[in-house]
């Protein structure tokens, strides 16, 4: 997932109805933007395969 | 040494041995540093609050002592400018922002402070900051070397006050870049401690897992000094450190792509003397930067949304008068996804490990990169243009610091010389947490050999 692509397009509008729904009302052009730079940043943190989750659900040795 | 001559140009262990064998008294001292803020911050606008007449008694108090015998150390009797982020008891820490315009004097000194003033320092008053520490403009605030300019940021206002001589050391804080940037922008030193060196009690948070606080100074050796007392090190000896011996990393790709003009071939320059100075320079990438300074940025974003909410709750107005980028942070920041924020704590982990695996793995000392990628720019235009390529100062001027608040190691942010456009250059030493001496030695021998700290911004600088 890239910024303009259509999963990105489709998260970042997801985002933007979300931030509509605020009781707060910001630059819809300026919050385009942050999402936009927020999704490069998911991608190049999820496009790393070595990058590991830690599960808090770690199995307790019996 | 008499009058406002004294400053700019004297450094902490002069003043301390002027001091020390009677040539100099700190309340001498302090006048010539409240004088440099007269003269200098009609123009450069880096100053909150002066405490002019609490700075002269504790200068006061602090030659009285002296002269009894009793000598707090490096900083006695040296003034000291503290960011508006950090609490001052009995001054207002008002961040920046209208939302605190009216908030109550602090009632004690953030720890910081409180080992600063045992040290025997004179705390002249709070420096500009970015509103809430979150950005790297820093108005009103203007650079020295041109006050057309901005100063960077956010601790814009104590790297003007180091810089014109208005104060000997000062503090600011690091979260993006926030000491660095400015300290490249204008042209002195700057330390970022590795992260969790200091408690960060007293201060405005921005990004709790991210802010760092450290000195900043005119001089290398200003900011070890500082680091040294604030930490409560023994203090390193100022001989000429040898490189003799010593790997240093010098990341190319990230850190060299996208630079502004004529600046890779200052930063080449740079490296020449360290190499000059018996280093081996070896040019290594950094493969992972990038997805660094991402790691860096979503918990940025996120922790910035938390530590701000309780300032806007419930309450458009005061939303309205954050500045535009903050109101958008704020409300952006509390819909990023708790899974992206996850996978940045995930990713921060393996990136610190990854980073010491990398100077072992290379065996370096040290990793040696430009600070900025550009210049500072136009306070009325504050965009980084080159040629065709524009970019935001908030995206561009963070590039190459904020990979190293993701990993949290220490960085020393040194001057390294001056553009075609006539305004100062940085670069930054990024080590291993627990060797600043490292650190410190690199910065001291470069600085020395190259020479740049001797060249002082204009007395009294012109309108912008």
């Amino acid at each position: 997932m890239t910024a303009g692509t259509p999963d990105s397009d489709q998260m970042t509008g997801d985002l933007l109805k979300l931030a509509r729904t605020s009781e707060f009302d910001v630059d819809a052009e300026a919050l385009h933007r942050y999402f936009e730079e927020l999704l490069e940043a998911a991608t190049l943190l999820g496009a790393d395969e070595s990058t590991t989750v830690p599960t808090p659900f770690h199995p307790v040795a019996p | 040494m008499t009058g406002s001559s004294l400053v700019p140009g004297l450094t902490v262990r002069q003043a301390g041995a002027a001091f020390r064998d009677g040539a100099l008294d700190p309340v001498e001292l302090t006048r010539a540093c409240l004088d440099r803020i007269a003269a200098t911050d009609g123009v450069l606008r880096s100053w909150v609050v002066v405490d002019a007449e609490g700075a002269i008694s504790q200068a006061e108090n602090a030659g009285r002592e002296l002269r009894r015998g009793i000598d707090r150390g490096p900083l006695h009797g040296i003034p000291a400018a503290v960011k508006d982020i950090i609490d001052v008891a009995g001054l207002p820490t008002r961040c920046g922002s209208s939302l605190l315009s009216e908030v109550a004097p602090a009632r004690d000194d953030a720890p910081i402070v409180a080992r600063l003033r045992a040290a025997g320092a004179v705390i002249l008053g709070k420096t500009v900051t970015q509103e809430f520490a979150a950005g790297a403009l820093s108005p009103p605030a203007r650079n020295p070397w041109d006050a057309s300019r901005i100063p960077g940021g956010s601790s814009g206002g104590s790297a003007v006050a180091v810089a014109v001589g208005a104060s000997l050391v000062a503090l600011g804080s690091d979260t993006g870049g926030s000491i660095r940037i400015p300290a490249a922008a204008v042209g002195v030193a700057g330390f970022k401690p590795a992260y969790g060196w200091f408690d960060l009690q007293g201060v405005h948070p921005l990004a709790p897992s991210l802010d760092t606080l450290g000195p900043l100074g005119r001089t290398v050796d200003d900011v070890a000094v500082a680091y040294a007392v604030l930490r409560d090190r023994p203090l390193a000896s100022d001989d000429r450190p040898s490189l003799a011996g010593m790997r240093l990393g010098v990341p190319i790709g990230y850190f060299r792509d996208r630079l502004q003009t004529g600046l890779d071939t200052v930063f080449a320059e740079a490296v020449r003397v360290l190499r000059e100075l018996g280093a081996t320079a070896v040019e290594i990438d950094w493969e992972e930067a990038e997805v660094a300074r991402a790691c860096a940025f979503v918990l940025n974003r996120v922790e910035t949304a938390r530590c701000l909410w309780p300032h806007v709750a419930g309450n458009p107005d005061r939303l309205g008068r954050l500045n535009p980028d903050l109101r958008v942070r704020v409300v952006g920041g509390r819909l990023v996804p708790a899974v992206l924020y996850l996978e940045a704590l995930a990713a921060r982990e393996r990136l610190r490990d990854a980073m010491l695996a990398y100077l072992k793995t290379h065996r370096l000392a040290a990793v040696v990169t430009p600070t900025l990628p550009a210049t500072a720019v136009s306070a009325a235009d504050p965009v980084i243009r080159d040629g065709d390529r524009e970019e935001s100062v908030g995206v561009g001027y963070t590039r190459l610091t904020m990979p190293f608040n993701a990993t949290g190691q220490p960085v020393l942010a040194v001057p390294c010389g001056f553009a075609a456009d006539g305004l100062p250059v940085g670069l930054q030493i990024a080590g291993r947490p627990g060797d600043e001496a490292t650190l410190f030695a690199v910065g001291m021998a470069y600085e020395r050999a190259a020479g740049w700290t001797r060249r002082l911004p204009p007395a009294v600088p012109a309108e912008g």
